[in-house]
C-alpha cells in the first residue's frame, strides 16, 4: 500500500487564471483545478480577463491562442508586463501549433495542444506550482 | 531495377508503379483515420478536453483524408468504384450536419414500449423517458410499464402541410416582434387541437393503448407526460410543459395532442425565444404511463441542493396522488433523512393534509376532502422511507448525479418511481472544500496513475474479481468489475457495473466504449489490478485522479452527484458523439458479403474498409497482374512453407534476373525485411502442419458465418503477395481465413523505420477470435509494439528502432503469423490466452526475442543515477540498491559526465532540466563514450520538442514525474538486458 502522494500538498494557495472563449474548456478546467486545491477563475471573454489580469496578479495563466482581442499572444505580453512573475500556459489547437511554438518564444512557460488529456495539464500545473513554492521559501 | 526489363513500354512501367504509389498513400491514409477514430473516441470517455474548434478540425482532417483515399482507390482501379464518391459525399455532409447543429432524425417507430427504451435513445424518445427506460431496465419491477410516441411520430404530425405552415408563420412573425407568445399559443394550440395526427401515428397510439388496456377490461387511467426532443443541462424544459392525468383510453389521442401542444404554451416559446432556438424546431415525444392508484405520494432530493455538506435526503409526501406535492399546493409532510446506512431519518415536519386526488372512473382524477381525524396523522412510516431511499440512491448512482424524483406509494405499500431527473445544485457549493480533500487524504490508495482513464468519474463499490472460468450472470450496480483482460464478453455485465478496471486492454477496446457509451468511469491496462483489488474489498475509484482508495469515501461519491458540469451536459459531448455516428461505425465488414458495396458505405469507416480491401484485391485480380505484359514483375518466390507467394519488386528488392527463371528463391531476395519474416515464418514450430482440432460449436460457428466463403475457396486460394523494394515490404497473407498485413521501411536512418502490423479474421465465434487477437497483442506488446486493439482486429506499430532491432521483430512477427494461423479455435476461455502467450514466448524452436531475454543476467546490473535534488538521487539508492543493482549517485551533471568516461554502466537515469549540462548532455556524451549504455531520462512533465530529441538520440526510454518506483525497476532490468546483450554481441564479434 502507498501513500498518497505530496500532491494536495498547497502552503499557499495557487491562484489560476483561465481564459477560453469556449464556454466548455472553462467549465472542465474549473472543476478539475479546484478539486485538486487550486484557486481558479474562469473567464470566456478575453477582455474581460485582461482587467482581472490588471488587478490581481495570478500564480499561472492558462490561455488559449486564438480568441477575439485581445487574443492570446496579446494576453501573454500583456501579462509580461504587468505582473512577470505570473507562469503562462498556451492552449492552442492541434492546426496551431506553429503559432503557438511562436508563443513560446514570446516567453510563455509551456504550450499544450487540444485535444490533450486531463492529467497531462495537472502534471505541467503541478510541476510549475512546485516551482512557485520553491521560490516562496 | 529489376522493375526496368527490356523490351517493356515505359508507359506501362509507369502506371503500375504509380498505382503502387498511391497504394502506399492509401495505405498510409487508412492508418491516419483509424487513428483519428481511435482519439475521438477516447474523447468521449471525458479524460480529455476538447472543444468546437477540435470537432472543426477533426471534421476537415478525415474530409482530406478519406477523399484522398477515394481518389486513390479510383486511380488503381481504373475509376471502378467511381460511387464511392458518392458515399463520401453523403458521408461528409452528415457529419458537416452534426457540426452545424442540424441533426436530421433516426428513423424510428410512432410507438416504443417502455421497456424497449434505452438511454442513448434520447434523439427518439426526448430525454426524461430515455432515462426512464434505462431505469426500467436496471431496476426492474420499480417502473411502471407504458410505452412512448416518439419525435418522430411528432415530425409526421407536424409535417402535414397546415401545421407546417402555421408553426412557420409563427416562428416568423415571433422572429420580427410581430407576434407575442400569447398569441402564438393560443394560434398554435388551437390548430394542433383542429388538425387530425396522420392515420399510421393514430393506429400506433390506439394499438398501444389498448395492448394495455385489454387486461384490465378498459379500467385504466394514463398519466401522459411530455418528453421534448433535445433537452440537455444546458436546455431543460422543465415544467414548462403539460402533463396529462387520468386520461381514459378512449381520450388517449386527444390528450397526446394537448401534450405536444405545449410545446408552443407561451412560457415554452418565451423560453425558447431566449435560448436563442427556433420554435420550428420543436418536436416533442409523449409517454403514456398507467396511472398507479397510489396510497400516497411525493417528491424525493436524493441530496439537499442547498446543504449538500449534510449529506441527507429530503422527501415530502402527502396523500393519494402526487398532484397536489408537484403542484406545490397544500401543506404536505416534510422528512429529512440521513443518506447513511440505515438511512435514520433526522427530522419530520408533519403537515396538516386536508385534500388529496384519486383515480376516477368517472372524471380521471378527481380532488376529495381528507376527514379531519386524518389529517395531521404521518403519511408514510419510516420503513417506507427507508425503502423508498434505497432505490432512490441506486438510481442516482445509475444516472451519476443527484437526483430529483417522483414518487408513489401502491395500495399493498411498495414504492413506485414515476419519474427522476437530475437535481441542480448551486455551483457555489459543488466545488472541493480543502475539508474534503483533507478527509479524502486519510484514506489509503491502493493504486495510483496505473493504467489509462477510459471514462472519467468517479464510483464507489464492491470488488468482484472476474476469475478466468467463470462469469456471474447478473451483478449488483455496487459492484467494481476488476477483470484481467478487457474481454468484450463483458460488455453486457458492465454496464450495470460501478467502475471496471482491467490490468490488459486498450482504452479503444469495446468493453472500455461500452463504459463511456453508460458513462460508467473505467480504467484500463493498469497491470495487475487483479493482483491488489480483491473480491469484497470496499473501493473508491477516482477515475478523475486515476486513483483507487480503499474504502467508501463520502466526500468523493457525493461530490461526483453534485457536480453541476456533467460530461452530458455539455453539448460538444452530445455532436462529437452524434459525429461519430457517421464516422466509427463499420458496416461493411465481410467482403464476400453482397452488401459490401460502396452504396452500403455509410460512414468514413465502412469508406475506408472498402477502399482499403478492394486496393489489396487489386494487386491479387487486378488485370496489370495477371496480364502478361506485367508478368514480368510479379514473380513466385519460393519458400520451405506452403504458402503461395508472389513478389513485386519496386526498387532494388531481387537481385539482377538470372537466365530465363521467373522463379525466384530466397537468396534471390534483397529486402531485408522480407528476408527477416520468411525466416521467422519458417522456423521450425511456427508452421504446424496439424490442423487444429475444432469442437463442434465452433464448427457450426464456422458453418454460418462463412457458409459464402466456402464456395469461393472452391475456386482456390488467393495468392499472397508482397511488394518490396530493398527496404520496404508490403505483404498481404491470407492465410485460410486470417489476414495478415505487414508494412515496413527498415534502413540505416533509424527515425525512418517503421513496422505496421495488421492482423483479422478468423473461423470461430467473435469470443475465440477476440481472445485470440488479445494474446497477439499482447505478445505484440511484450515486443514493444504499440497495440490497438478492436474486437478482433489488431494493429500493431513500431517505429525508430535501429535496423537489427527492426529485423528481430520482422521475423518474430513472421514466427507469430505462423503461430497464431489456427489459434483462434483454440481460445476456449480466457485462461487460454495466458497460456498461449506463454507457448510463443517460450518459443520452442526459435525465440524472438532471444536478444532481449537469453541474456546472462547474472551479473549485478550496474547504474548511474543524476538528479539535482538529491532526496530523489537518495530515495533510487535506497529502492534500487537491495534489487542486487549497483548504484552510483550524482547531484552535479559535471561529475556524472567525467564518471561516464572512466566506468561504463548498464543503464544511466537522470534528470532532464539540471543546473549545467542537462540531461540532454548527458545522454549525448553517454552514447559517445559507451554506445551500448541505455539511457533512461526522467522529465518532470513532457516537454515535447525536448523528448522528441532525446529519442533521436537514442534515449532508451523516459519517465514522466510523478511516476512508481516498481515501474523504473523493470525498465532498468529491461535496459540493461539490452545493454549487455549488445556488449555481448560485440564482445563476441570482436573475437
Amino acid at each position: 500500500m502507498q501513500k498518497q502522494d505530496e500532491t494536495n500538498n498547497m502552503k499557499t494557495p495557487i491562484d489560476i487564471c483561465v481564459v477560453d472563449d469556449e464556454t466548455i474548456v472553462c467549465d472542465r478546467l474549473k472543476p478539475m483545478l479546484e478539486k485538486i486545491g487550486y484557486r481558479v477563475e474562469t473567464f470566456t471573454e478575453s477582455r474581460i480577463a485582461q482587467n482581472r489580469l490588471a488587478e490581481k496578479p495570478f500564480d499561472i495563466l492558462i490561455t488559449d491562442l486564438k480568441m477575439a482581442h485581445p487574443d492570446g499572444l496579446e494576453l501573454l505580453s500583456f501579462t509580461r508586463a504587468h505582473s512577470p512573475r505570473t507562469r503562462v500556459i498556451i492552449i492552442t489547437g492541434f492546426a496551431t501549433m506553429a503559432t503557438a511554438q511562436d508563443a513560446l518564444k514570446g516567453g510563455a512557460v509551456e504550450f499544450i495542444a487540444k485535444p490533450f488529456r486531463l492529467s497531462q495539464l495537472r502534471e505541467l500545473i503541478q510541476k510549475l506550482s512546485d516551482d512557485i513554492q520553491h521560490q516562496d521559501q | 531495377m529489376a522493375f526496368f526489363g527490356k523490351g517493356r513500354k515505359k508507359e506501362d512501367v509507369v502506371s503500375l508503379s504509380m498505382k503502387i504509389l498511391r497504394f502506399q498513400n492509401l495505405l498510409k491514409g487508412n492508418n491516419r483515420v483509424l487513428e483519428l477514430i481511435a482519439d475521438a473516441e477516447e474523447s468521449l470517455g471525458g479524460d480529455f478536453l476538447f472543444d468546437m474548434q477540435y470537432l472543426r478540425w477533426l471534421a476537415l482532417e478525415l474530409d482530406t483524408t478519406v477523399h484522398e483515399i477515394v481518389t486513390d482507390l479510383n486511380v488503381i482501379c481504373g475509376n471502378q468504384y467511381a460511387d464511392l464518391s458518392d458515399s463520401f459525399k453523403a458521408v461528409r455532409q452528415s457529419v458537416e450536419n452534426e457540426l452545424l447543429c442540424k441533426t436530421t432524425m433516426p428513423e424510428a417507430p410512432h410507438v416504443i414500449e417502455l421497456s424497449e427504451v434505452r438511454m442513448k435513445m434520447a434523439d427518439v424518445v426526448g430525454e426524461k423517458m430515455a432515462r426512464l427506460g434505462e431505469l426500467r431496465r436496471r431496476l426492474p419491477g420499480w417502473i411502471p410499464d407504458g410505452f412512448v410516441v416518439t419525435g418522430q411520430a411528432c415530425r409526421a404530425f407536424f409535417d402535414q402541410p397546415k401545421i407546417l405552415t402555421g408553426i412557420r408563420a409563427a416562428a416568423d412573425a415571433l422572429d420580427k416582434g410581430a407576434m407575442t407568445a400569447r398569441d402564438a399559443e393560443a394560434r398554435l394550440t388551437r390548430m394542433i387541437m383542429d388538425s387530425d395526427v396522420p392515420k399510421p401515428v393514430f393506429r400506433a397510439i390506439r394499438k398501444a393503448v389498448n395492448r394495455l388496456a385489454k387486461p384490465l377490461r378498459g379500467h385504466i387511467r394514463f398519466a401522459v407526460r411530455s418528453s421534448a426532443l433535445g433537452e440537455d443541462g444546458r436546455l431543460s424544459f422543465a415544467g414548462l410543459h403539460s402533463t396529462q392525468l387520468g386520461v381514459t383510453p378512449d381520450e388517449a389521442v386527444d390528450s397526446y395532442k394537448q401534450v405536444v401542444a405545449s410545446l408552443f404554451s407561451s412560457r415554452a416559446i418565451s423560453y425558447r425565444q431566449v435560448h436563442g432556438q427556433s420554435i420550428e424546431s420543436a418536436i416533442m415525444a409523449v409517454g403514456f404511463m398507467p396511472m398507479v392508484a397510489a396510497r400516497s405520494a411525493g417528491v424525493l432530493y436524493t441530496l439537499d441542493p442547498v446543504a449538500p455538506d449534510k449529506n441527507q435526503a429530503l422527501i415530502s409526501a402527502s396523500p393519494g396522488l402526487g398532484k397536489i406535492v408537484v403542484d406545490g399546493e397544500g401543506n404536505p409532510d416534510r422528512f429529512v433523512v440521513s443518506r447513511i446506512d440505515p438511512y435514520p431519518v433526522v427530522s419530520r415536519a408533519i403537515g396538516q393534509k386536508t385534500d388529496r386526488y384519486r383515480v376516477d372512473a368517472e372524471e380521471g382524477i378527481r380532488r376529495e376532502s381528507i376527514p379531519s381525524k386524518d389529517q395531521s396523522l404521518p403519511t408514510v412510516t419510516d420503513a417506507f422511507l427507508k425503502q423508498l431511499l434505497t432505490v432512490s440512491l441506486s438510481i442516482e448512482k445509475m444516472m451519476k448525479s443527484a437526483q430529483d424524483i417522483e414518487w408513489a406509494e401502491k395500495e399493498n405499500g411498495d414504492p413506485v418511481i414515476l419519474q427522476a431527473r437530475p437535481l441542480k445544485i448551486q455551483s457555489d457549493i459543488t466545488s472541493f472544500s480543502p475539508a474534503m480533500r483533507e478527509a479524502i487524504r486519510r484514506h489509503p490508495v491502493l493504486m495510483s496513475g496505473q493504467g489509462t482513464v477510459a471514462c472519467r468519474g468517479i464510483a464507489h463499490g464492491r470488488v468482484l474479481v472476474i476469475a478466468d472460468s467463470h462469469t456471474p450472470e447478473a451483478i449488483s450496480e455496487d459492484t467494481v468489475l476488476v477483470a484481467r483482460y478487457s474481454s468484450p464478453a463483458l460488455a453486457e455485465l458492465a454496464s450495470s457495473a460501478s467502475a471496471v478496471i482491467t490490468d490488459f486492454g486498450a482504452p479503444t477496446s469495446h468493453l472500455a466504449t461500452i463504459t463511456r457509451e453508460m458513462r460508467i468511469p473505467s480504467i484500463m491496462d493498469t497491470g495487475n489490478a487483479t493482483a491488489i483489488l480483491k473480491d469484497g474489498m470496499e473501493i473508491t475509484v477516482d477515475a478523475e485522479e486515476n486513483i483507487i482508495y480503499q474504502g467508501k469515501i463520502d466526500e468523493l461519491v457525493r461530490y461526483e452527484v453534485m457536480k453541476s458540469n456533467s460530461l452530458d451536459d455539455m453539448p460538444e459531448f452530445h455532436i462529437l458523439s452524434r459525429m461519430l455516428r457517421h464516422i466509427s461505425p463499420l458496416h461493411v465488414k465481410n467482403p464476400q458479403h453482397s452488401r459490401f458495396q460502396p452504396r452500403y458505405c455509410t460512414t468514413y469507416h465502412d469508406i475506408i474498409r472498402f477502399a482499403h480491401e478492394k486496393a489489396v484485391l487489386y494487386f491479387f485480380d487486378g488485370h496489370d497482374l495477371v496480364s502478361p505484359k506485367n508478368a514480368h514483375y510479379v514473380r513466385p518466390l519460393e519458400l520451405s512453407v506452403p504458402i503461395d507467394l508472389k513478389v513485386i519488386d519496386i526498387g532494388k528488392g531481387l537481385l539482377p534476373v538470372r537466365g530465363n527463371d521467373r522463379v525466384c528463391q530466397m537468396s534471390d531476395l534483397n529486402c531485408d525485411g522480407l528476408r527477416a519474416l520468411v525466416k521467422g515464418l519458417s522456423a521450425p514450430g511456427a508452421w504446424s502442419t496439424d490442423a487444429a482440432g475444432m469442437d463442434f460449436e465452433s464448427f457450426m460457428s464456422s458453418m454460418t458465418r462463412y457458409s459464402v466463403v466456402n464456395e469461393s475457396l472452391s475456386r482456390g486460394p488467393r495468392p499472397n503477395l508482397a511488394i518490396i523494394s530493398n527496404t520496404y515490404l508490403n505483404l498481404n497473407l491470407h492465410l485460410g481465413y486470417h489476414f495478415n498485413q505487414v508494412d515496413s521501411y527498415v534502413s540505416d536512418t533509424r527515425n525512418d523505420n517503421y513496422i505496421y502490423f495488421r492482423f483479422e479474421g478468423g473461423v470461430t465465434d467473435l469470443g475465440r477470435r477476440e481472445r485470440r487477437a488479445e494474446m497477439i497483442s499482447i505478445i505484440l506488446k511484450k515486443h514493444d509494439f504499440l497495440v490497438d486493439k478492436k474486437r478482433d482486429f489488431v494493429v500493431a506499430r513500431l517505429k525508430k528502432f535501429d535496423r537489427p532491432m527492426m529485423l528481430e521483430r520482422l521475423r518474430m512477427i513472421g514466427y507469430l503469423i505462423g503461430f497464431s494461423r489456427q489459434m483462434d479455435v483454440r481460445m476456449k476461455d480466457d485462461s487460454m490466452i495466458q497460456k498461449g502467450v506463454d507457448a510463443f514466448m517460450k518459443g520452442v524452436d526459435i525465440n524472438p526475442t532471444h536478444y532481449l531475454t537469453e541474456v546472462n543476467v547474472d551479473k549485478k546490473i550496474s547504474v548511474l543515477v543524476l538528479d539535482d535534488e538529491s532526496i530523489v538521487c537518495d530515495r533510487l539508492k535506497e529502492f534500487l540498491e537491495p534489487k542486487d543493482i549497483s548504484v552510483e549517485t550524482f547531484t552535479e551533471s559535471d561529475k556524472a559526465i567525467e564518471r561516464l568516461k572512466e566506468k561504463t554502466f548498464d543503464v544511466v537515469v537522470t534528470d532532464m532540466k539540471m543546473p549545467g549540462p542537462t540531461g540532454m548532455d548527458v545522454l549525448r556524451i553517454a552514447k559517445e563514450t559507451q554506445p551500448e549504455t541505455r539511457v533512461i531520462i526522467i522529465s518532470a512533465y513532457s516537454v515535447m520538442g525536448k523528448l522528441r530529441e532525446a529519442e533521436a538520440l537514442g534515449s532508451y526510454h523516459y519517465l514522466t514525474k510523478p511516476f512508481q518506483l516498481s515501474a523504473l525497476h523493470t525498465l532498468i532490468k529491461k535496459a540493461a538486458k539490452h545493454a549487455k546483450t549488445r556488449r555481448n554481441k560485440q564482445h563476441e564479434n570482436a573475437h
